[in-house]
């Protein structure tokens, strides 16, 4: 065993015990520390990146390259603040409605494209596949579909037999549900042992 | 003014969005093509815009520490410590991102963020394979048929998903693989169309000005 000799092992290392103090202790000034600091340095972070954003992609082009068009999104962007200032705050609106603007018709295309009508042309099989592994997976993927989605239909009457589809979609679903717990139980036990390599390995020199 | 402008806005912007991705024809009367006005005018704009946003937020956080810390509230001691960090990481970035050719001062920010902001998110989230073990505790008591399905597909995943699981049963690597490609393929396919159409309607609801919640205007 050769513990390490490096200042910022030992801080990492500190800096990751303060955060498991938590779970593993309970709430401590010492997991306080890190959290506040965790959330100051995010913080921090996206502020240097955003301030270099607006200099970079507004003011820079604006000046140097005389892109007068910038100003509008400078303009707006210093709107945002007049929430601050009760008599005008209504003005914040402005940028707010611009932000939701590009996002909900970018959405609209996007959700109709990518998601309803892409995935539907993905879950459309061909039968019978070469195999008879390949065709009742096929069957398992369509039935599954159909039947989740005349789960969540509630403006049809719930006949006997939608209700038996729809049973059989909610088995679907606790499937998916299960493999999905499954995946994030595994994911976050690799970061685990990720953290643990750092300490018996980088930090503490056992690995 | 007050409520008018902000959904013509909100109408104009998500139009252009939304025609930039179905059609390279132009504006009426501009001679531009609408791709072109959403590549050169709405992108760079929504940059500079959402950044102003970000600090905002970051604004936020200031003054409400800085209020704990002036009031001298209970564990304002921990305010102090959260605007320290921010001052310090926040200048340093934004210096780094003014002077990218300083590799000093590049290399150090490097330090901070790689030795302590990288080990707290980590440390963090590993958090979470602590609380995910209670959770599965509560979660993996098979009461029904619904649940127990729920607990068997988990367990074979987690079993597939690591090497004792292979010496185990060479099959459950297998079962693990098809588990992932069939039946929870089949299950976030419903899902997401579902959801899509709901964020559909919603996005349309919106950009219409029926939805206006998010100018704390107030519903239709």
């Amino acid at each position: 065993m050769q513990i390490s000799t490096n200042i910022w092992q030992w801080i990492a290392v500190i800096c990751i015990f303060g955060m498991w103090s938590l779970p593993l202790y309970k709430d401590n000034p010492f997991y306080r520390v890190c959290q506040n600091v965790f959330v100051g340095s995010c913080a921090g972070h996206a502020i240097g990146i955003a301030i270099g954003n607006i200099v970079n992609y507004g003011f820079q082009p604006l000046v140097a390259q005389s892109k007068i068009d910038l100003l509008i999104p400078i303009i707006l962007g210093i709107m945002l603040y007049t929430r601050f200032f009760p008599g005008i705050a209504w003005l914040s609106r402005w940028p707010v409605a611009f932000l939701v603007g590009v996002g909900v018709g970018q959405t609209i295309y996007s959700s109709l494209m990518s998601q309803v009508i892409n995935q539907s042309i993905a879950a459309m099989t061909k039968f019978p596949q070469p195999t008879v592994g390949a065709t009742i997976n096929g069957l398992v993927s369509l039935i599954g579909l159909l039947s989740i989605l005349t789960y969540f239909l509630f403006t049809v009457p719930q006949s006997p037999f939608v209700r038996g589809v729809s049973k059989v979609g909610r088995w679907m679903m606790m499937v998916t549900f299960g493999v999905g717990f499954g995946n994030v139980v595994s994911g976050r036990l690799s970061v685990l042992l990720g953290e643990l390599l750092k300490i018996f390995g980088d930090w503490l020199g056992m690995i | 003014m007050r409520k008018e402008v902000p959904l013509l806005i909100t109408f104009v912007v998500a139009l252009i969005a939304m025609l930039s991705q179905v059609t390279t024809g132009n504006v009426p009367g501009l001679g531009v093509a609408i791709p072109d006005v959403f590549e050169r005018y709405i992108s760079p704009w929504m940059t500079v815009v959402s950044a102003f946003s970000l600090c905002l937020a970051s604004v936020n956080l200031i003054v409400v520490h800085s209020r704990n810390v002036s009031r001298k509230q209970p564990e304002w001691i921990y305010s102090v410590v959260l605007l320290g960090s921010l001052v310090i990481y926040g200048t340093w970035c934004t210096y780094i991102q003014l002077n990218p050719d300083d590799t000093a001062a590049s290399f150090g920010y490097s330090l901070i963020y790689n030795y302590i902001l990288s080990p707290l998110m980590t440390g963090q989230w590993a958090c979470l394979a602590f609380y995910v073990a209670s959770a599965s505790y509560r979660a993996f008591r098979a009461r029904n048929l619904e649940a127990t399905v729920l607990l068997g597909s988990a367990i074979l995943v987690m079993l597939g998903a690591t090497p004792v699981g292979g010496v185990i049963w060479s099959k459950f690597p297998v079962i693990q693989r098809w588990l992932i490609d069939i039946p929870n393929m089949t299950g976030q396919r419903a899902l997401l169309i579902g959801a899509a159409v709901g964020s559909f309607v919603a996005c349309l609801r919106t950009m219409l000005g029926i939805e206006r919640g998010h100018l704390g205007i107030g519903g239709s």
